[in-house]
């Protein structure tokens, strides 16, 4: 195996990513829950510092921490009038859970059956500007699929203007 | 040669350039339509002028045989030599002069190709194809001019002659299945065309599943026909050795499959009921699909597959008994009915049968030639029924009369149409006619040959009867006005090719690889006083001119047989009790039960079946069949089950799709661990 | 000093998923399933940049495509709260339990 990271790091940004994960599904409150689920995008923003992808963390922190999380809070605000609906039981499903296990399982013993092959980390990490050379090179790049993403975010927001404007009847 | 694949392709690009256009645009731009079968008409008769220049026609001209293809055991050993190599001919449709095929796809590692081919009697079908369907578009333009979505006719009508005219190119039999499902697509998009009433809708609906239950039949085939030759390919399945022990029973089942198919298209006893209630749609549509040219394509399947039947020897004999069955019974039900469309239905349905008939004997390029020519002039007629259905603003018979004086152009050629339907000297009608007759008589179906003979019987008094109603007798509306001249132009181009296609037979005959004699005359004398004696009682019972028609004495004097025949002979009464009624009331019970027993919620999709069938039973009657009642209910269970997952929860959907994901990892890791370990 | 590969990350992108995926099935809160979604959605994530990490270093492919999926997550997520909003005016509530209609 070629090279690691530090292990400690790891442990507790794991920790703090799973935590904020079962903070989220064990939240009676949707307000809590989405504060939770800040914390774990926040958690899992370090470990991508961890895999040394600098832009990416950014990108999570102002996409998932900042404005997936505050989209959130902002439509649990409009649709729960009182403040005690925001409380709400614990849905739980045996059958969900089973899935869910059996699927982590298999996930897990496929992982465990698995060699990744791992290739050398060249001696300096590339860091944005590379990524950003690459992202935009001419033969090879991915203009195209970015330009299609731009596109895609647009139809998605005329879309979401479309749903959520008062009906006009 | 190569130009002969613009043909079809021609009305299908006017059909894409049609369709996406808005209704305004598209009303306007209808001209690319006609311009595109204008086009595939030059096209068209191009191909054939090279055709009829590169077939040897002396060759056959010479041989001593009436037009006969026989190759039955019995028949062979007297004349083997030819019979054998007359055989082969037809297995091969005649020599090909220009093939193309495409590779579409690999199955199991054969090659699936599409192609196309032009022989003699894909020639001759071109022709008769594109000089109909022009001269119904043409007709269109002023019979639809008023329609508001004229466009959307001009579209649908260019993709049905598009699909057609593949159907005759085609040189194997999975095109040929392919045009044939458009056309039916095309059929039920026109006859449904005036959606908006309840009639054309409902017919459409009955057309469709009428002739879907022939479709499934036509399919079977295709299966047993694969898995038997493993190709589509005409030169392949029909030079396939289907006599041999190796074959089995195939001949039969295949050949007995795609018969069912050519019922279901051709309106065949007891397939028919959809021919008359398609009427609801617009005239210059039935008198392009339900009389020249779709209905035709069961006849051109047939015709194509005929060796395949003369190898099973069973199918040869059930299509001539069908053939005859269709052929008098529609005859006799034309007989009393009011609706002018609708008696030139089962006119059509009688005719077809007439074609089965000539197949049935073996008499391929008999059949053919009343194919032909009874396109030309059915289609005349229907031409001709559009114009007076205009001037009467009504199709019952009873409330017409006296247009001979005010419309001359429409009564002379529905005249000479009606006359050559009648089988009258020298039209076209009496021709083939008699051409099938002699081929009966020649083969020994004597029986046949005496039903053939009453069927042209039934025919000319129908004929007569239609005409004297019509055309004689005091006028019964002030406003009555002759055509626009562009409906008069087509009508009266297919009366002069009624006229003076009868004197072609055997040039024809010779063209498509057998001869066709002048009729002996004694034979065109019997049928001729037969045809006499039809014409005569119609007179009797509706021309004279000190005749009140009433039709309550006629009722009275012919009591239970009126009734026989004014009900149809109980066919759609038959399917509404026998399947329609049980069926509906099997729903009926299940769905209560299922009320019952799920939370007393109705489903969606048992509801919308219920109301598709009981649609189809206040209609008219029968829809459907035995085969579609069992697939239905089939689908009925299907969806009790399926339903039951169908519970709305998103949540749920989830889980199965998850579960499933699941369960394929669970199997893909095991697989993984065991090749590990 | 404790030190960890690849195998780490994926097994932790496997809990995350794992846990989304659970919420996403058993919550009955419109806005708690679109949560779960945005865990298992980071999951694939981590899972991605995990592996662009030791396998292809230098062309940083997995990086890319999380990129993407985050563009693609985030307007999912946009929309979602868009419909959630429309459902909720049209019945008062954003109970899964409401949206049945599809029941057959």
């Amino acid at each position: 195996m070629g090279e690691t990271v530090n292990g400690v790091a790891f442990a507790i940004l794991a920790f703090a990513s799973i935590g904020g994960a079962v903070g989220v599904l064990a939240s009676r409150n949707v307000v809590h829950a989405g504060f939770w689920l800040l914390e774990a995008m926040v958690a899992v923003a370090g470990l991508y510092l961890l895999l040394s992808a600098e832009f990416l963390a950014l990108v999570q922190l102002l996409v998932y921490a900042g404005a997936v999380s505050v989209l959130l809070l902002f439509v649990v605000m409009l649709t729960l009038r009182r403040r005690e609906d925001a409380v709400r039981p614990l849905d739980w499903s045996l059958s969900g859970a089973v899935l869910a296990l059996l699927f982590g399982s298999m996930i897990y013993l496929g992982i465990a059956n698995f060699d990744i092959p791992v290739a050398e980390m060249p001696s300096t990490v590339p860091d944005i500007a590379a990524l950003g050379e690459i992202l935009f090179a001419l033969d090879g790049g991915w203009v195209l699929p970015f330009e299609i993403a731009s596109l895609v975010l647009l139809v998605a927001l005329v879309g979401a203007v479309w749903w959520s404007k008062e009906d006009e009847k | 040669m190569d130009y002969i694949i613009a043909i079809p392709l021609l009305p299908a690009l006017a059909f894409v350039v049609l369709a996406p256009l808005s209704r305004a645009a598209r009303n306007r731009a209808r001209y690319v339509a006609v311009a595109a079968i204008a086009a595939s008409l030059v096209l068209s008769l191009m191909a054939f002028g090279t055709a009829w220049s590169e077939i040897p026609q002396e060759e056959h001209a010479a041989a001593p045989s009436i037009a006969l293809s026989e190759t039955h055991a019995s028949e062979s050993s007297t004349e083997p030599g030819l019979a054998s190599e007359g055989g082969d001919e037809l297995a091969e449709g005649g020599a090909v002069l220009w093939n193309r095929s495409f590779a579409i796809a690999t199955v199991a590692g054969a090659d699936i190709d599409l192609g196309m081919q032009l022989d003699p009697i894909a020639a001759v079908m071109l022709l008769v194809v594109t000089i109909v369907g022009a001269c119904v578009q043409v007709y269109s333009l002023g019979y639809m001019h008023r329609d508001e979505r004229v466009g959307w006719y001009y579209a649908v009508l260019s993709l049905f002659t598009a699909a057609m005219l593949a159907l005759v190119l085609a040189d194997n039999f999975l095109l040929l299945y392919l045009s044939w499902e458009i056309m039916g697509l095309c059929s039920y998009l026109l006859i449904g065309f005036w959606h908006e009433q309840e009639a054309p809708r409902k017919a459409s609906m009955k057309a469709f599943l009428t002739t879907r239950v022939g479709d499934v039949g036509f399919a079977i085939g295709l299966f047993a026909m694969w898995g038997t030759v493993g190709s589509f390919a005409f030169s392949d399945v029909l030079s396939y050795d289907w006599a041999a022990p190796a074959a089995g029973g195939a001949a039969t089942l295949v050949a007995l499959m795609l018969l069912f198919g050519a019922m279901g298209k051709s309106a065949q006893v007891p397939l028919h009921v959809w021919l008359p209630d398609a009427m609801a749609g617009p005239t210059p549509a039935s008198a392009l699909i339900h009389a020249a040219t779709m209905v035709a394509a069961g006849v051109y399947l047939v015709g194509r597959a005929l060796p395949i039947f003369e190898a099973s020897g069973v199918a040869l004999s059930v299509t001539l008994f069908i053939g005859a069955t269709t052929a008098l019974l529609g005859g006799l039900m034309a007989t009393v009915q009011h609706d002018i469309k609708k008696v030139l239905a089962y006119s059509t349905i009688s005719q077809l049968g007439y074609m089965f008939i000539a197949l049935g004997a073996g008499g391929l390029v008999a059949g053919f030639y009343h194919l032909i020519t009874h396109a030309f002039f059915k289609s005349l007629l229907f031409l001709g029924a559009g114009v007076i259905i205009h001037a009467y603003h009504t199709q019952d018979m009873r409330e017409m009369g006296g247009l001979a004086r005010y419309l001359p152009w429409t009564t002379a050629t529905f005249t000479i149409g009606s006359l050559a339907l009648a089988g009258v000297f020298p039209l076209s009608g009496f021709w083939s006619k008699d051409e099938i007759l002699t081929v009966l008589w020649h083969e020994g179906h004597y029986v046949t040959w005496a039903i053939a003979l009453a069927a042209a019987f039934v025919t000319a008094f129908y004929v007569a009867r239609l005409w004297f109603r019509v055309f004689a007798g005091p006028r019964q509306s002030e406003e009555l006005h002759e055509a626009h001249n562009e409906m008069i132009a087509p009508m009266v181009l297919l009366a002069g090719i009624t006229v003076v296609i009868g004197f072609f037979g055997p040039q024809i005959g010779a063209f498509l690889g057998h001869e066709i004699l002048w009729p002996a005359f004694s034979m065109a004398a019997t049928s001729l006083a037969v045809g006499g004696a039809g014409i005569a009682l119609g007179w009797w019972g509706y021309g004279r001119r000190n005749l009140v028609v009433n039709t309550r004495s006629l009722k009275q004097r012919a009591g239970y047989g009126y009734d026989m025949l004014a009900n149809k002979f109980y066919f759609d009464i038959t399917y509404e009790y026998f399947i329609i009624r049980p069926f509906m009331r099997l729903t009926a019970g299940l769905a209560v039960f299922d009320m019952k027993r799920v939370d007393g919620v109705v489903n969606g999709a048992a509801r919308v079946w219920n109301s598709a069938t009981s649609l189809g039973a206040q209609f008219d009657t029968q829809v459907i069949d035995g085969a579609v009642n069992g697939i239905a209910s089939l689908i009925r269970r299907a969806g009790q089950g399926a339903r039951r997952i169908q519970t709305g929860r998103i949540q749920t959907y989830q889980r199965l799709a998850v579960g499933a994901l699941v369960m394929l990892m669970v199997a893909s890791v095991l697989l993984l661990v065991a090749k590990g370990a | 000093m404790m030190q960890v590969g690849p195998g780490a990350f994926l097994a932790l992108a496997a809990v995350l998923f794992s846990l989304g995926l659970y919420g996403a099935v058993s919550k009955k809160s419109a806005v708690m399933v679109l949560m779960s979604l945005e865990i298992m959605a980071v999951a694939v994530n981590l899972n991605m940049v995990a592996l662009s990490r030791w396998v292809t270093p230098e062309t940083m492919t997995g990086q890319f495509f999380s990129m993407f999926t985050m563009v693609v997550s985030a307007a999912e997520i946009g929309l979602g709260l868009a419909l959630v909003l429309a459902i909720y005016r049209r019945s008062r509530s954003i109970e899964l339990s409401t949206m049945e209609r599809l029941k057959g």
